[in-house]
């Protein structure tokens, strides 16, 4: 081994072309997130401090927007609207998935109906939304040829046709947007209700436990998690998304379905109040940013990064 | 030749400051089949990721021949390796796994597949070369992850756990298969297992380690004949070497291990230095190094049968002291004609004086033995 | 009658009453397309669509067929934008170890439940400001950015599950990282690929709102900002058997293309529905 004791290793450094590597994998992505996310978050601030508006000049106006916001009429219907709209969307939605779940994955598990029932109610989530909203367009419309009114005509409950869209639009909306979300929790907690072992059913029936025991016993307690899970995703899908009712109603009849982030798009692309549209998103942002923070919790960090094991 | 001198190899993050391995010097000649054995977590296998060059020692260094290899990338190693998992390129058939490594050293596709079908003649795979990795049995896919390594004649085989996956009488074929063609093509090679008995049978020398270091590094017989401390007599041997608490002691000129179930003299032609009168000890005995003899021999010592375990080649029998003292139960093995029943009082010995003592005042060290 | 079946009819018969409204609808788009409801026949003027540009109440649209073209054409775009950029992303965030790896994981995070629609003032500004709105490329980017993290997070995924003896075994046989990530990891990890292609077909075969606000031609729209132009007009006499007929034309495929990927979405592994 002569020689070698003149070779005394150097501490590692690792080559400036090993360093940037990870980086330039991210880069594409980093730049897209920069220019479309991070912008745009820090000019929702900038503008909502603004009057910018159709004219194009904008003026800083410190918290006159917010000022407007707090005094602005419409507010308390609007906040009453978006809650109206995110609970009971929420509720009914958690309240279905979780019975269709149960119904196909523990009543019915195996059997061929029950893939009928969860592929059917897959469909209104797959089907685009612009098409999806014209069945429930067609079965509350207002004329004789409406889905509702025809029958309500037919079985001679009524003779004059209901203006469904006037008397109960936020049912109607609450109604399309829920039919299209059951199926996405309706997944995860078939999923989780599969994991339950088999073994599980058998012991409780052994001991002579009765269904609603099960459900209770032994079902719901492993669907805490996933419940936890879709009850923030889709309030803060409720909270920020207008999509259905803009399709649906675009806020009306009057105001009667204006959520406050369809008021924000409203105010800003309808009316041009792009300063004050923006004021009123920031205070969606805020909700759904603080929703998004109880969101993160849920999850465990350290056992979604987990080290390079080659060291290079 | 494949040095390593005083490799450590540190984590940071969030065990920082545990040592994976500790000051650890290994050599290896050229040729030579060298397993390193030991529990799980004791660094055997991050020392093989290293010398595999996929992990970087926090200090020391790695010599292969003159060469020093610390920041040396893998692929510039010429090492040929073999995982647990044989780690087969799923999408890739038999021929372009065994290929693969050639491949990418840039030889033509006619020759790299000419030398696919050698390599895989050698390991008897030539006619599976057109399928997937996914349609063969375990044993197939093992003989496809020697041959991957192979195939490019690299300086030195790793093998990480090669036969772990395999069935227990596969394994015996595949051990003494992998042993004739690493005989015959002379590459140095390293095996990385937990079990003992594949180690000690394959190799030419065993590095036993423990909490990063090697505690002993020898031939087979070596180490199971002169375990240098107790964690290598305890870790080698199947049932495992009996380990009695004592003292030694000096009583009227003879040197006596004294137990909480009986006394043992050391034999006057091998006695110990003075200085070791007085500590505390452990007394080892290997379960095939204990007799059942009669009540008049020299140091019988009495003893109550616990159980008998058929073992289909002997009977293991348990014993403890007939006043039940002792912590431990006894060990030995018998033929299968000795009758013994449970509740039987008999007598032991210790053949031929073949014992061990290990110093537990200084970390377990071996102070004494006779074969 | 047994206890058991009883309990079986009861569940059949909920689940029936529950599925009613969605079959009743399936089989309405069907009805509403193919029948003139006023004779109560059965016809085909609906789709006449093919032949001609689409013309009532005032509205005048292009003709279909470059509308699909232009429908394919951004579809497989995005499909194959987002593919390049989520596999190499998602393969850092997994398998490299960099400075503000976690950082940005949590903030990927952050992204992926964060609705982005909340910031489309602004981000229509700073298209203005980039010369970008009524293009392609504006849409493009817009969708890829929003649709992007939820992307990197499925790819993540998968290639966590990539097992690490198959990287170390193609380094040790002669690639660099890089060699192990186009060789070894990417053909691994290409059931994952089809699965974020197959979202993001879906999601940019559906896209109409970002058409509706960022497109102002009629003629560069995709057949979803199309339907749209035909749901949200100003007013209310809808015409079902116009929209049906287009919308049967625009959701069998995209049903039937469902039914042939949807065994890939079982392969998913969203990390959230994994941590129960």
């Amino acid at each position: 081994m002569v020689g070698m004791e003149n070779a005394v290793p150097q501490a590692y450094k690792k080559p400036f072309s090993k360093k940037i590597y990870p980086y330039l994998f991210i880069m594409p992505f980093a730049l897209l997130v920069f220019v479309f996310f991070i912008l745009p978050a820090i000019a929702t601030v900038v503008m909502a401090f603004t009057d910018l508006n159709a004219s194009l000049k904008p003026k800083f106006v410190g918290f006159s927007n917010f000022a407007k916001i707090f005094s602005d009429y419409n507010l308390p219907q609007i906040l009453w609207n978006s809650a109206i709209f995110a609970v009971l969307s929420l509720a009914f939605s958690l309240i279905f998935a979780l019975i269709i779940a149960i119904a196909t994955q523990y009543f019915l598990k195996g059997k061929v109906s029950a893939v009928i029932y969860r592929v059917l109610w897959l469909i209104p989530s797959i089907i685009p939304a612009v098409v999806y909203v014209t069945f429930w367009k067609y079965v509350f419309d207002p004329t004789d040829e409406g889905f509702l009114n025809s029958l309500m005509h037919d079985f001679g409950i009524t003779t004059d046709p209901v203006s469904w869209f006037t008397k109960g639009a936020m049912g109607i909306v609450i109604l399309a947007t829920i039919v299209s979300t059951i199926s996405g929790g309706m997944i995860l907690l078939s999923a989780a209700i599969n994991s339950i072992p088999e073994d599980l059913y058998k012991a409780a029936r052994v001991d002579g436990a009765s269904e609603k025991s099960v459900i209770f016993k032994i079902i719901l307690p492993t669907l805490k998690w996933p419940l936890m899970y879709i009850t923030i995703s889709e309030l803060i899908g409720f909270v920020s998304s207008y999509f259905f009712i803009m399709l649906l109603t675009n806020g009306g009849p009057m105001r009667d379905t204006t959520t406050l982030s369809l008021y924000a798009y409203q105010q800003a692309f309808n009316l041009k109040y792009y300063g004050y549209g923006a004021a009123v998103s920031l205070i969606v942002v805020l909700i759904s940013f603080v929703l998004t923070l109880f969101f993160l919790r849920l999850f465990d960090f350290d056992q979604m990064i987990k080290r390079s094991r080659i060291e290079d | 030749m494949i040095t390593l001198k005083n490799i450590v190899k540190a984590y940071d993050g969030k065990q920082a400051g545990n040592k994976a391995v500790d000051g650890l010097n290994l050599e290896i000649n050229k040729g030579e089949f060298v397993a390193l054995l030991g529990p799980s977590g004791c660094g055997k296998t991050t020392t093989l990721m290293m010398l595999a060059g996929l992990l970087k020692p926090t200090a020391g260094e790695i010599y292969f021949g003159e060469r020093l290899v610390n920041h040396v990338e893998p692929k510039d190693r010429n090492i040929g390796m073999v995982f647990q998992s044989y780690a087969l390129y799923p999408h890739l058939t038999v021929r372009d796994n065994i290929a693969f490594p050639l491949r990418e050293r840039k030889i033509p596709k006619q020759e790299a597949y000419a030398r696919a079908k050698e390599t895989s003649k050698i390991l008897q795979i030539d006619h599976l070369l057109d399928r997937k990795p996914s349609q063969l049995s375990g044993g197939q896919q093992q003989r496809v992850a020697m041959a991957r390594a192979l195939s490019k004649n690299p300086e030195i085989l790793l093998l990480d756990e090669p036969m772990s996956n395999l069935d227990a009488r596969l394994k015996l074929d595949v051990r003494d298969e992998i042993r004739k063609i690493q005989l015959s093509l002379g590459v140095t090679t390293i095996i990385v297992t937990h079990d003992q008995e594949e180690a000690l049978a394959i190799s030419d020398r065993v590095a036993i380690l423990n909490g990063g270091k090697i505690q002993q590094y020898a031939a087979p017989h070596e180490l199971f004949n002169y375990p240098i401390n107790l964690f290598v007599a305890s870790f080698l041997g199947s049932p495992p070497m009996n380990l009695v608490d004592g003292k030694l002691e000096d009583k009227s000129g003879d040197q006596v291990v004294v137990t909480d179930g009986f006394e043992y003299k050391l034999p006057e032609d091998k006695i110990l230095d003075r200085t070791y009168m007085g500590k505390t000890i452990k007394f080892g005995i290997r379960p095939h190094d204990l007799v059942v003899c009669d009540k008049n021999d020299n140091q019988a010592i009495p003893m109550k049968v616990d159980l008998v375990e058929h073992l289909g080649s002997g009977k293991l029998v348990k014993v403890t002291d007939t006043q039940g003292k002792l912590e431990t139960m006894i060990r030995l093995l018998t033929d299968n004609e000795k009758e013994i029943q449970p509740g039987d009082l008999i007598y032991i010995k210790v053949k031929a004086n073949k014992f061990h003592l290990f110093d537990m005042t200084n970390n377990g060290q071996s102070i004494y033995y006779t074969c | 009658m047994s206890t058991s079946t009883l309990k079986k009819a009861l569940v059949h018969t909920y689940m029936t009453l529950f599925t009613l409204p969605i079959a009743a609808m399936i089989v309405w788009y069907f009805l509403a397309a193919t029948m003139n409801f006023t004779t109560g026949q059965f016809s085909l003027d609906n789709f006449s669509f093919f032949q001609e540009p689409v013309q009532y109440s005032g509205v005048k649209l292009p003709m279909i067929w470059p509308i699909v073209l232009n429908t394919m054409m951004y579809s497989i775009l995005i499909v194959i934008i987002e593919a390049c950029i989520s596999v190499p992303t998602a393969y850092a965030f997994s398998r490299l170890d960099f400075k503000g790896r976690r950082s940005a994981m949590k903030f990927l995070f952050l992204m992926r439940s964060f609705p982005g629609i909340t910031l489309i003032i602004a981000t229509f500004f700073i298209l203005v400001q980039m010369n970008l709105v009524n293009t392609y490329l504006g849409v493009l980017l817009v969708a890829v950015t929003g649709s992007l993290p939820g992307r990197v997070y499925i790819m993540k995924g998968f290639f966590d599950e990539v097992p690490w003896d198959i990287e170390w075994a193609a380094m040790v046989d002669g690639c660099t990282r890089f060699g192990a990530f186009k060789k070894v990891l990417v053909p691994y990890v290409l059931p994952g690929i089809g699965a974020i292609a197959v979202f993001s077909f879906l999601g940019a075969y559906g896209e109409w709102f970002l058409f509706k606000l960022l497109i102002f031609n009629d003629d560069m729209l995709t057949l979803a900002g199309y339907l749209s132009k035909l749901v949200t007009k100003e007013n209310q006499i809808v015409n079902y058997g116009l929209i049906t007929a287009i919308g049967l034309f625009y959701t069998l495929p995209i049903v039937v293309f469902y039914i042939f990927t949807q065994k890939i979405f079982m392969k998913v592994n969203l990390g959230g529905a994994k941590q129960v």
